[in-house]
């Protein structure tokens, strides 16, 4: 006879896989549950983006969105990412000009505000980067990058305060120069990562970036116009709903990117000099050059306000300008709703949120970063 | 130091502060969610079971016990804990089965080797077997034979003691043997 287990197996045989726009709604369903969580501002501090499809042929996925989807069975391939990419800066390049016109009349009718300062210190930030000295690595060198994150574990029903102890995780990552591929160091084993996602990951697509800010903006404000569509999706699914999750968006939503693309990479002086210029592009922007940074070094903080209740910093050394950290910062009381799918008859339904969502106070920290260190090595796995 | 695939506890553990990362998770498992519920409370109802897995797992990563490298445990488990709640719905389908005698092979399962034909020959008895054990024995013997979990990883997705869990198995098993046996029987 048969081994019992098996003939189980066998006679109900390995079923169909489920339909592609089943398997596409059930994925929706979570991710739109993702997006709307308390950390779905992730790019903006540092974390490597939130936003790629699970692979670059998943043309569905574009609509979602919203993973980043580290998934090792299938990596992107760099190239692909990287194509990506270029596509879009020379998309970008052909419109910049005419956004560059329109920009200049908002700023003419607007006239002079508290911005000019910050413009003033970025354009400084700018100049000193751009004299920076700096040796390029070779395709098959390794990025080596040591971040310190700090969070919350909120979970509904909490109250965080300015006091509330945030946990913190620090992570070690290896990009490959190449963007080949990118690990990382957890627990002492590392870990292959995809690419992709909402900032480019290898040093040749980095170098390549528009060195006007104009075009470096209006490049970033094609990842975060891909978000609106997101946003916009889940605003519009909760209407009426007082438990809506908000997630980032708009300027912030930039802003982090820009955040991003410096504490994850190695960036050549011309583009980090863009990257600060670029800043100084986004209304709203205000540096502070008496700022802390999260380890409580004196910085120079950039920072935007966002959401009504939220501000978002990027911590610059005070003396060379080089990249810190970041921050945000709870600037009023609010309620942090996850919201809420349910699944009815095949397709996902919002609902509020049942438990009330979570509470952080005017002055917490709503999570925070420092890069401690980056440098050029020879080896995956090998520190500086 | 030698590079290696991304171990579900660390995307789960990254997904605590990017909780985009757990679309990664979903990439990995869903499909073998899907078939697991699929084969138990058939397509339909998988769609939904397999769908609301995901949302539940989401709303619990922060509870994960990251030392376990595997989610695959955890994630049976809470789809276990939605089969049960169709236990109507997967008795009646084991009945028919039962009642229909040994399937007809549809298209679907034409290019399976002779043996898996003898294998759905004896799906009736199966489905009758499986039709009259506890709900708490099926979820063990199936998470083993259709999951192919361990039987101490069946235990840590319902959630009791390995133990317990073997019991259990071992109970299921010899009710299915019996159930093969008198086909055998009924032939010879």
């Amino acid at each position: 006879m048969m081994n019992d287990l098996e003939t189980l197996r066998e006679a109900w045989g390995q079923p169909e896989p489920p339909a592609a726009e089943v398997r596409h709604a059930a994925r929706m369903a979570l991710l739109e549950r993702a997006s709307g969580g308390p950390a779905a501002s992730a790019a903006a501090l540092g974390s490597t983006s939130a936003l790629a499809p699970a692979s670059p042929g998943d043309v569905r996925g574009h609509a979602g969105l919203l993973s980043r989807a580290a998934v090792d069975r299938r990596l992107i391939p760099a190239r692909v990412a990287r194509r990506r990419w270029a596509v879009r800066a020379l998309a970008v390049a052909a419109v910049a000009v005419v956004a560059t016109a329109g920009l200049t009349a908002v700023q003419l009718h607007d006239g002079p505000t508290p911005a000019a300062h910050a413009q003033v210190v970025l354009a400084r930030a700018a100049d000193a980067a751009q004299a920076r000295s700096f040796g390029e690595p070779r395709p098959d060198q390794w990025i080596y990058t040591e971040t310190r994150t700090w969070f919350h574990k909120a979970r509904d029903g909490d109250t965080v305060t300015a006091r509330t102890p945030l946990e913190s995780e620090a992570e070690a990552a290896w990009r490959r120069a190449d963007g080949e591929l990118v690990a990382r160091d957890r627990d002492g084993k590392l870990e292959i990562h995809n690419l992709g996602g909402n900032t480019p990951k290898d040093y040749a697509t980095i170098a390549a970036l528009p060195t006007d800010p104009e075009a470096l903006l209006a490049l970033f404000r094609e990842s975060t116009a891909r978000r609106e569509a997101v946003v916009a999706r889940i605003r519009e699914r909760f209407a009426g709903n007082e438990a809506a999750p908000d997630p980032v968006s708009g300027d912030v939503f930039t802003f982090g990117l820009l955040s991003t693309l410096l504490s994850d990479n190695l960036v050549p002086p011309e583009v980090e000099a863009t990257v600060f210029r670029a800043m100084a592009l986004l209304p709203g922007v205000t540096v502070n050059e008496a700022a802390t940074d999260p380890e409580g070094r004196p910085a120079l903080a950039v920072s935007l306000e966002a959401r009504e209740w939220l501000r978002s910093e990027l911590f610059l050394d005070s003396e060379t300008f080089a990249y810190r950290g970041a921050r945000e910062t709870a600037v009023r009381d609010h309620t942090l709703h996850n919201g809420f799918f349910v699944w009815r008859g095949g397709e996902s339904a919002p609902s509020p949120s049942p438990t009330g969502g979570w509470v952080i106070e005017a002055g917490a920290v709503y999570r925070q970063s420092t890069r401690t260190a980056i440098a050029v090595v020879d080896e995956p796995g090998q520190h500086p | 130091m030698p590079v290696q695939a991304v171990e579900d506890a660390a995307l789960i553990r990254r997904s605590w502060r990017e909780p985009e990362q757990f679309a990664a998770v979903f990439d990995r498992h869903y499909d073998g969610i899907h078939a697991y519920a699929d084969r138990r409370l058939g397509r339909s109802l998988a769609d939904d079971v397999a769908a609301e897995t995901f949302l539940i797992a989401f709303d619990k990563r922060e509870q994960y016990d990251v030392s376990r490298a595997d989610a695959r445990p955890w994630l049976f488990g809470i789809a276990s804990n939605l089969i049960a709640r169709h236990h109507r719905a997967e008795v009646r389908q084991y009945r028919a089965l039962a009642r229909t005698g040994a399937e007809e092979p549809g298209e679907d399962h034409a290019d399976r080797v002779a043996s898996s034909l003898d294998a759905v020959a004896h799906r009736n008895r199966l489905a009758a077997g499986l039709a009259g054990l506890s709900g708490a024995d099926r979820d063990v013997l199936l998470l083993v034979a259709w999951a192919e979990l361990t039987s101490e990883e069946a235990g840590r997705a319902l959630g009791i003691p390995a133990g317990t869990a073997r019991s259990r198995l071992h109970r299921a098993r010899k009710r299915i043997q019996a159930a093969l046996g008198r086909i055998d029987d009924e032939r010879s």
